[in-house]
C-alpha cells in the first residue's frame, strides 16, 4: 500500500452498554466512529456499533454534515432527544468521548499502530524493520538466582549475547534477572528468519541449549513463552509522527534504538514531548499538523532523534555485511573466553593465539577494513 | 534437560482467551499454493498458528500472539490481520 495524502481523519468515541441490549452480546461497549474533514472539521461519514442496521443509519444521519467546529451541543440535544432507544445514554457518552478525542489524537498503540497506516502515515513496515523476539519466562530460586549470577538482594544483571547465539543471522539474544524468575530471548529482524527460514522457537532453544548459557538456566523450569515485534528500523523508519490533529509516539513511530535496545524511555519522552506541544496547541486553539509538527522538531532534538541519528546506518550496514555475525563475533567471543580462561598461559602468548586464528594475512586486512567500517557505524 | 522444548508444549505455558471467530483471514490459498513454496508463514509465526494442509492453510488463530509477524512478514499481502475483539485474545500473566 503507498502513502497517500488524506483529507479526512478518523476518530472514535466508546462508552459502556446498559444490559439486555442487542448490541450487547456482539461488543460491551459502544463505539462511535466518525470521518472527519481535516480542514474544517465536518463529519462526512460516521457509523456506531448498535446491533440494527437502522440504528446505525439513523445516527450517522444524525451526524453527518455537522462540524465540530461549531461544538458538540446541537448533535447532542438531537441525539438525546431523538434517539428512544436503551442505548440512548450510552450514545450521548460515546458522542462526548468523541469529541473529546477530536482536538488531537495520539497514537500509542505501539508496533502494530493499524491506526497510523490508515491515517496513512507509513506503508506497512517491511521485514527488515522489524525483530521478532520471543522470550521465556524461567523460575529459578531466589538465593540461586542471587549466587549464581553474584547479586546481592535486590540486584539484577542482564547478560547480552551476539552472534553465535542466533546462528549467525542478525539479531541479539538477551538474558537478565528477576526476583525469582529469569528471561532468557533472542530477537532477530523478521527478514532474517525469513531468508534463512529459522523457525523462532527453535532458536530459542538453540540460544537456551548454548555451552554459554546453558550453566546459567541450569535447574529453572520454564514457565511462561511470549513473543513480540520490535521496531529496529531506525531513524530512516521514523514515519511522520504529526498531522492534523494527530500525534505519534513510541513503538508505533519506530522510536527504538536497536543498539542498545532502548525503547521504554523512548516511548515515555515522546508521549511527554507530545503532551507539551498539545498544552501548547491547545493554549493557541490550533491543531493544525503546522502547529503539531513542532512536536517532530522537539523529539529530533531530544536525545531520541540524536541517538537515533547517531546509529543510523547500523543495522542496515550489519546487516548487508553478513561476515561480521557469522565469523567476526565468534571470533570475538572465542577470544574474549581465550582472554578470560585461566589456564597458565600468559596474555601475550593468548594474543600471540588469538592473531594466529585470525588467519592469514589476507583474511586479517579485510577484518581489519571491516572492523573499521563497522567502527564507523557504531561510534 | 530444559522441559518445554517443542513448540506445543511452550504454548502450553500460555493463557489465551479465545473469540468465536478468527482475527486472521488468509485471504486467497491458491496464492499460497501457487506462489509461495516456502509456505513462509508456517516458519516464521512464533506460535506456530498457520499450518498448511495440502491445498488450504490452516490458521489456529486460538494460539496468536498477536505479534503481527505474518502480516508483515507474507510476501504476498495474503493475510487480513486485526487484532481480537475486546477481553480477548493473549492473557499475560508474568511478562
Ligand atoms: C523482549 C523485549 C525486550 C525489551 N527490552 C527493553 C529494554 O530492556 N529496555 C527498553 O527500554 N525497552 C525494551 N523493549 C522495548 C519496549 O518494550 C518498547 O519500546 C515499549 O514498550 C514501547 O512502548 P509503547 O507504549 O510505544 O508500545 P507498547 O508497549 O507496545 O504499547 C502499545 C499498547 O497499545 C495497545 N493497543 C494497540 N492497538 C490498540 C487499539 N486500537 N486500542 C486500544 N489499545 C491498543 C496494545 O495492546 C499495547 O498494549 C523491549 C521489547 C521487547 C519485545
Ligand atoms: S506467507 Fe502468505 S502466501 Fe505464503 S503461505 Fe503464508 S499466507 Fe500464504
Ligand atoms: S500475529 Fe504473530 S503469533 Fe499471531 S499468527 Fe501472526 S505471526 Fe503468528
Amino acid at each position: 500500500m503507498g502513502v497517500r495524502e488524506t483529507n479526512t481523519q478518523f476518530i472514535a468515541g466508546h462508552a459502556r452498554l446498559p444490559s439486555g441490549m442487542a448490541a450487547k452480546s456482539v461488543f460491551d461497549t459502544l463505539t462511535i466512529t466518525a470521518e472527519v474533514d481535516k480542514k474544517y472539521g465536518v463529519i462526512v461519514d460516521a457509523s456506531c456499533t448498535l446491533a440494527t442496521e437502522h440504528g446505525r443509519d439513523y445516527v450517522a444521519r444524525l451526524l453527518k454534515g455537522h462540524s465540530l467546529k461549531d461544538g458538540i451541543d446541537e448533535p447532542l440535544a438531537q441525539l438525546h432527544e431523538g434517539y428512544l432507544g436503551k442505548a440512548n445514554q450510552a450514545l450521548c457518552a460515546a458522542l462526548k468521548d468523541l469529541y473529546k478525542h477530536a482536538d488531537v489524537v495520539v497514537l500509542a498503540d505501539g508496533v502494530n499502530s493499524l491506526l497510523a497506516k490508515q491515517l496513512g502515515f507509513h506503508r506497512e513496515w517491511r521485514p527488515d524493520e522489524v525483530a521478532l523476539a520471543t522470550m521465556e519466562i524461567l523460575k529459578l530460586d531466589k538465593n540461586i538466582i542471587e549466587d549464581r549470577f553474584n547479586l546481592e538482594a535486590n540486584q539484577g544483571c542482564t547478560i547480552e549475547i551476539f552472534g553465535d547465539a542466533t546462528k549467525g543471522i542478525l539479531g541479539t539474544g538477551f538474558l537478565y534477572t528477576n526476583k525469582d524468575t529469569l528471561s532468557i530471548g533472542v530477537g532477530t529482524l523478521l527478514s532474517g528468519l525469513i531468508k534463512h527460514k529459522i523457525k523462532p522457537y527453535e532458536l530459542l532453544e538453540y540460544v537456551k541449549n548454548h555451552p554459554m548459557i546453558r550453566p546459567y538456566i541450569q535447574g529453572s523450569e520454564p514457565v511462561e513463552y511470549l513473543a513480540h515485534l520490535i521496531p529496529e528500523g531506525g531513524y530512516h523508519s521514523i514515519p511522520k509522527v504529526a498531522g492534523h490533529g494527530v500525534l505519534v509516539v513510541g513503538d508505533a513511530a519506530q522510536l527504538v534504538n536497536a543498539i542498545h535496545r532502548e525503547g521504554s524511555n523512548m516511548a515515555m519522552t515522546s508521549g511527554r514531548l507530545a503532551a507539551e506541544t498539545i498544552i501548547m496547541a491547545k493554549e493557541q486553539n490550533d491543531f493544525s499538523e503546522s502547529m503539531l509538527d513542532q512536536y517532530r522538531m522537539k523529539l529530533m532534538e531530544s536525545f531520541i532523534g540524536q541517538d537515533l541519528k547517531k546509529y543510523k546506518d547500523a543495522t542496515h550496514h550489519f546487516e548487508s555485511f553478513p561476515q561480521y555475525f557469522d565469523q567476526y563475533i565468534p571470533m570475538l567471543n572465542r577470544a574474549a573466553s581465550q582472554m578470560f580462561t585461566v589456564d597458565g598461559a600468559s596474555k601475550w602468548e593468548k594474543q600471540k593465539k588469538i592473531w594466529r586464528d585470525l588467519g592469514s594475512t589476507k583474511q586479517k586486512f579485510k577484518l581489519a577494513r571491516d572492523m573499521m567500517k563497522a567502527w564507523k557505524v557504531m561510534k | 534437560m530444559m522441559k518445554a522444548q517443542t513448540i506445543e508444549e511452550k504454548q502450553y505455558l500460555v493463557r489465551f482467551n479465545a473469540d468465536t471467530k478468527s482475527h486472521l483471514h488468509v485471504l486467497d490459498d491458491n496464492i499460497c499454493l501457487t506462489k509461495c513454496p516456502d509456505k513462509i508463514c508456517t516458519i516464521f509465526c512464533p506460535a506456530a498458528v498457520y499450518k498448511w494442509e495440502d491445498i488450504r492453510m490452516h490458521v489456529g488463530y486460538e494460539g496468536c500472539h498477536e505479534c503481527g509477524s505474518c502480516r508483515i512478514g507474507c510476501p504476498h499481502e495474503n493475510i487480513r490481520w486485526e487484532y481480537p475483539r475486546g477481553g480477548h485474545g493473549i492473557v499475560f500473566r508474568l511478562g
